[in-house]
């Protein structure tokens, strides 16, 4: 295993996108979307979010301080946040040691392909108040998007 | 009828320039019509452009209450573009390499350019400011003329005029060649015109049913050129994908009758 | 301190530079004509839908940049991976040096800034908008024909947590000596925090 989960979150706090490969009891790819996935989320961006506000207070007057990765015993986090507010985090294990150019490459050329510059796709996945701070529930259904985010990911699955 | 339409717009268009040229005249204004002629080859990103695009469809979509009033006022805003193209690009055209970068055959359709004008300087009020500013542009005009040392027949065969759009008219809004110009070989008045990668729609997704319906834009452009150039048509988008093209457009072009007519005359 | 003030200059060059290297290496091109072509043709078609109403036509045409700035923010931030500036001007050096240049291929001119620092002017000089036009006398007065951009300008900057108000001082198109756009920054607008953590 390289890579155990995808998740992205917009500046609503809301996740309005993940990927798993390790729950596979829907298929044995793995899930999209899943309902199961909805706690961890929260919890996973409660932390990135947490580690966040704490770098930005230890480093008062520089911007550019920001959480890269977050190692665990098992695994590590790495995220990738653009001046937008919007989340790329990937769960990973220990061989790589960065996953920036990844996703990086996730946000310009397929988020900012399918999403942001296709006018048949929403920009902003909360439609009123309800839907923000982490209230959402929409998510990003679009197949281009999921099918050339899976192309791109997959082969690091197995890694 | 959309021939009809044509006239009025451009009768239109010209009478409002008409009216700005009786205001006083600033430098920006003296300099426009000279340097709106000589191509200046000036770019900019293809994405500021698809975002206008995008945006253009957006409002058109909004204010059309069905796919067929949509895509006909798309059409339309094509049109306008692609009737003043072709004065435009034969004038250039026509200009010696050192005063244009365009690579262009060298061709010059004064003729039909010339009823435009008259009609601007009729509805133009008398004021010595208006008398001055056409003196002026006259003037201006007449400096590039003056470059001008060969003015070719403008083209009066089917065949010349496409060969323009595929050449010309394609490398100046694409940057290329079109990909092909074919004639159907079931019905003698439908030629075709390829597009493997078509730019402007490249960020509505195929999945899209409304795809094919953005082409409407670039259709009412080779539209309003042919119409200009005296060939009367009709220009409709067809999806083709082939395999490494999966967004491969062809805009099939149906001649009127009487073009026909006059093609199969002897001049 | 003195070493943040030359990293300053620094930076504001390497802007120049990313801005260009951007624009030359890494961005698909179109002819300016079919663009400025395109947009004439949308703006004669709001001449009439909205019969002549200037003040509409400024807001439709504000709206619809507002549509396009919300989007190309990300397009713009893909490109150019920048974070997000300290304070209004780098906002200013990274609009005129990196946003007109990849997208427009222009670098207006930073001017006018006020005492507090919050506000500023982009002088445009061949504003790729304008090629080819010249605005009905009627018009001339009221019609702000390249308002597009500031629509553009004011939905980029509110995605990066920027309330900013963006309108046009000064047209070449209406006889006006150059072409102005103000800026002005309203304020900063806070990250949302998940419910529940405040």
């Amino acid at each position: 295993m390289g890579i155990y989960s995808f998740w992205i979150f917009d500046k609503h706090c809301n996740c309005i996108f993940d990927r798993e490969w390790t729950l596979t009891s829907s298929s044995s790819s793995g899930t999209i979307n899943s309902k199961q996935n909805e706690e961890t989320a929260k919890l996973l961006y409660g932390m990135v979010y947490s580690l966040r506000s704490i770098t930005q207070k230890l480093s008062k007057g520089s911007i550019k301080n920001d959480v890269r990765s977050i190692s665990t015993g098992k695994y590590r986090i790495h995220t990738y946040c653009t001046a937008t507010g919007v989340w790329f985090v990937l769960l990973t294990d220990f061989k790589q040691q960065s996953y920036t150019q990844v996703l990086q490459h996730v946000y310009s050329h397929i988020y900012v392909k399918f999403i942001s510059n296709n006018l048949f796709s929403p920009y902003d996945f909360a439609d009123n108040e309800s839907e923000m701070r982490g209230q959402g529930t929409r998510k990003i259904t679009n197949k281009n998007f999921i099918d050339s985010l899976n192309a791109f990911l997959s082969p690091m699955v197995g890694q | 009828m959309p021939h009809q339409k044509i006239i009025q717009t451009s009768s239109i268009d010209a009478q409002s320039s008409t009216r700005s040229t009786s205001n006083t005249g600033t430098h920006y204004d003296d300099l426009l019509y000279q340097r709106s002629l000589i191509y200046k080859k000036n770019e900019i990103s293809l994405s500021a452009m698809t975002f206008l695009f995008q945006e253009m469809i957006n409002y058109l979509h909004q204010s059309s209450s069905t796919m067929s009033e949509f895509e006909l006022k798309l059409s339309r805003y094509g049109q306008s573009i692609g009737l003043r193209l072709l004065e435009l690009l034969n004038f250039r055209a026509s200009l010696p390499a050192s005063l244009t970068s365009i690579p262009t055959r060298s061709s010059i359709l004064f003729s039909s350019s010339a009823p435009l004008t008259d009609q601007a300087n009729s509805n133009s009020t008398n004021t010595p400011d208006a008398i001055r500013k056409r003196e002026e542009e006259s003037s201006t005009n007449a400096d590039l003329a003056k470059h001008i040392t060969k003015m070719r027949r403008r083209d009066l065969k089917i065949l010349d005029i496409l060969q323009f759009i595929h050449g010309t008219l394609w490398s100046y809004l694409f940057h290329h060649v079109s990909d092909d110009l074919v004639k159907s070989s079931e019905r003698n008045n439908e030629y075709m015109i390829v597009d493997n990668e078509p730019q402007l729609t490249q960020f509505i997704p195929q999945s899209s049913k409304f795809l094919n319906s953005c082409h409407f834009f670039v259709c009412g452009m080779i539209q309003g050129f042919l119409l200009n150039g005296g060939f009367p048509c009709s220009v409709s988008p067809h999806l083709m994908p082939v395999d490494g093209f999966d967004e491969r457009v062809i805009y099939l072009i149906k001649f009127d009758e009487q073009v026909l007519e006059r093609e199969s005359l002897r001049f | 301190m003195s070493r943040s003030r030359s990293s300053t200059t620094t930076q504001s060059r390497s802007l120049k530079v990313t801005g260009e290297e951007i624009w030359k290496n890494k961005t698909e091109k179109i002819n300016t004509e079919l663009f400025a072509l395109t947009y004439g043709a949308l703006v004669a078609q709001l001449f009439e839908d909205y019969d002549n109403d200037y003040s509409l036509i400024n807001e439709r045409l504000f709206s619809m940049g507002y549509n396009i700035g919300v989007r190309l923010i990300e397009d713009f931030l893909a490109r150019t991976a920048l974070p997000r500036c300290e304070d209004m001007v780098r906002t200013s050096e990274v609009i005129s040096k990196c946003a007109f240049k990849i997208f427009l291929n222009i670098t207006p001119h930073v001017t006018n800034w006020s005492n507090n620092k919050d506000s500023f002017s982009l002088i445009i000089e061949d504003n790729p908008l304008s090629e080819f036009v010249e605005l009905p006398m009627n018009a001339k007065k009221q019609i702000w024909y390249s308002n597009v951009l500031c629509g553009v300008l004011k939905g980029a900057l509110e995605m990066v947590q920027l309330d900013c108000d963006v309108w046009f001082v000064a047209d070449i198109l209406k006889g006006d000596p150059q072409t102005e756009l103000k800026i002005k920054l309203n304020k900063i607008l806070k990250d949302e925090i998940p419910i529940g953590d405040d």
